[in-house]
């Protein structure tokens, strides 16, 4: 994503999101597996964002 | 020694299945008060405090608050007094845990060491965590997931401070001059990455790097709840106020990463030693409050922001100033070694292989973690915003952070041991472990406590204890009497004559 400075705010271009640059590809491991299951069970357990007051 | 500091997190509530309308002041104040800490004192000293009073010299007549914040019911609440709505908590370990603006908060004492502050940190995770079991066992309503994170995601924000003690000979403005564009940049390094964009000038941005950035509206101010500054000029010193300020840093994220705590901790201690010393870093953002929003919403890193001289730098390039300007100071200590070493090495990782700073850096490592699962782009918004959430959750069972840490990809800086001793011990060589030991041998005393002292009471008289000295020769004194002395009318004796020349 590349931010350039409008006359307003930033416009920004839609090219696509910005990637950092992606390391080489390891073969996936017994822990990436389990990691992903772990990532999956989570996301079904855990509710939206709610709504909370501002702090400070 | 790093130069004193401490960090202040007040905790996210994310409440669902409540049959009533949710009251965030009671909840905070029952997860505080599930609290089961051996030694702790319950209440606080505000008599001393005063948050209007300004760096600058002056003393606001009020402070802002967001016109568009949460109005939460206030049925349970109102029927509760000051103290049982606040439960205030001052811990064996130095800690104040409380109720703050309606989320739990936890500040740290001051620390002087970076691997002290993590683990103090991290003991306040772990409270959190039991206080939130604590409470889903007993409440009849609802459960709440305490969150280690800045954003409701619905356009409200709360803070994680950082305190650092300042000598108040260094000049307010070239305090600010020299702070601003660092604290503009840093999120570059030690943003805990956030999925979205809201606040006063949201955007469309997918994922950007800091949780805060899309919240600040100022250059320089004392609110913290509305118009919120990059450079908090809150004057409470919490110490000899003719000696020193306490820096109140409010651009600054929750992070879950040790070693980002440690890094901005170490990196924003290492710019004031500069200051102190009288170093120009000769760096100047014509715009900060755009430049805060422009770098965090680009987490390609080429955004960039312009000197007053005209040159348009990056967030690396603000980063990469500073850090050549302390290179060529050297560092003094194992401590600030390391953060110049993180430093050099992180910002050279972002400019190369940046994935590969997903182990330590918060914001690397949920973008990593998105583009294994379909990249950043190819996720519905309702995940995105869940794997954010997840990634802050204290709970480690649902926590993302934690699996990260469990399946090897996130480093580590401090021991499981260490935490767990820094949960009932304060930090070393301050006044906080003055306050802990005080908790330990005498707490049937105390009758009132603060920051910079702890009132006692002995055969129906009060003493106030000053520590208006955060670390030093009375601090030294004062640790060596209430360690030595056998009991408390011994301590107050030794302190009136002055310390028997200890």
């Amino acid at each position: 994503m590349i931010i350039k400075h409008g006359g307003m705010w930033p416009v920004l271009e839609t090219d696509a999101p910005a990637k950092p640059t992606v390391s080489p590809t390891k073969p996936k491991q017994k822990e990436d597996d389990e990691l992903d299951e772990r990532v999956k069970r989570i996301i079904r357990e855990i509710p939206d964002p709610t709504p909370q007051p501002g702090g400070e | 020694m790093i130069r004193p500091v401490g960090i202040e997190t007040e905790y996210g509530l994310n409440c669902e299945g409540f049959r009533e309308e949710i009251d965030f002041g009671y909840e905070a104040s029952m997860v505080v008060r599930a609290a089961r800490v051996e030694g702790a004192f319950r209440g606080w000293d505000y008599s001393r405090e005063d948050p209007y009073l300004d760096l600058r010299g002056t003393r606001a007549e009020r402070l802002e608050r967001d016109p568009k914040d949460l109005r939460d019911s206030t049925a349970k609440s109102s029927k509760m007094s000051a103290a049982e709505l606040l439960a205030n908590t001052v811990l064996p370990n130095g800690a104040r845990y409380y109720n703050d603006h309606n989320h739990p908060e936890y500040c740290t004492e001051t620390c002087t060491s970076l691997k002290e502050l993590v683990a103090q940190d991290k003991a306040g995770e772990h409270l959190l965590w039991t206080c939130q079991q604590a409470r889903n066992e007993s409440a009849r309503d609802g459960r709440v997931l305490v969150v280690k994170n800045n954003t409701d995601y619905h356009g409200r924000s709360y803070g994680t401070h950082e305190n650092y003690l300042v000598p108040r000979e260094l000049p307010f403005q070239r305090l600010v001059d020299g702070l601003l564009p660092f604290l503009t940049a840093r999120q570059v390094l030690v943003g805990a990455g956030k999925v979205g964009c809201e606040g006063p000038v949201a955007g469309e941005t997918l994922f950007q790097l800091s949780q805060r950035a899309d919240f600040f509206e100022e250059k320089v101010g004392i609110n913290t709840t509305a118009r919120r500054p990059i450079f908090n000029t809150r004057d409470e010193p919490h110490a000899a106020k003719a000696d020193w300020r306490r820096l109140h840093v409010i651009a600054g994220d929750a992070n879950r990463s040790e070693y980002v705590t440690a890094l901005k901790a170490g990196m924003t201690g290492m710019v004031l030693d500069a200051l102190v010393e009288g170093v120009d870093f000769e760096t100047d953002l014509r715009d900060p409050v755009r430049a805060v929003k422009d770098y965090s919403r680009d987490p390609g890193l080429r955004a960039t922001a312009e000197t007053k001289s005209g040159k348009d730098v990056t967030a690396l390039d603000v980063m990469e100033g500073y850090l050549e300007v302390l290179e060529s100071r050297g560092a003094e200590g194992e401590e600030r070694s390391w953060v110049l070493r993180q430093w050099r090495e992180l910002l050279d990782l972002l400019r190369s292989d940046r994935a590969g700073a997903g182990d330590r850096l918060d914001w690397m490592a949920k973008w990593n973690l998105m583009e294994e699962l379909g990249g950043v782009g190819g996720l519905d918004e309702a995940t995105r915003r869940k794997l954010d959430l997840a990634y802050h959750l204290v709970d480690p069972e649902l926590s993302l952070y934690d699996s990260l840490v469990e399946s090897g990809k996130m480093r580590r800086l401090v021991s499981d041991a260490a935490i767990e001793a820094a949960a009932g011990d304060p930090p070393t060589g301050t006044r906080g472990a003055v306050r802990g030991l005080i908790l330990r041998r005498f707490g049937e005393h105390v009758t009132n406590m603060e920051w910079d002292s702890v009132t006692l009471t002995l055969d129906g008289r009060r003493f106030e204890v000053k520590m208006e000295e955060v670390l030093g020769d009375v601090v030294d004194r004062l640790d060596r009497i209430f360690t030595e002395a056998p009991d408390m009318a011994a301590a107050i004796a030794d302190i009136k004559s002055g310390g028997k020349g200890r």
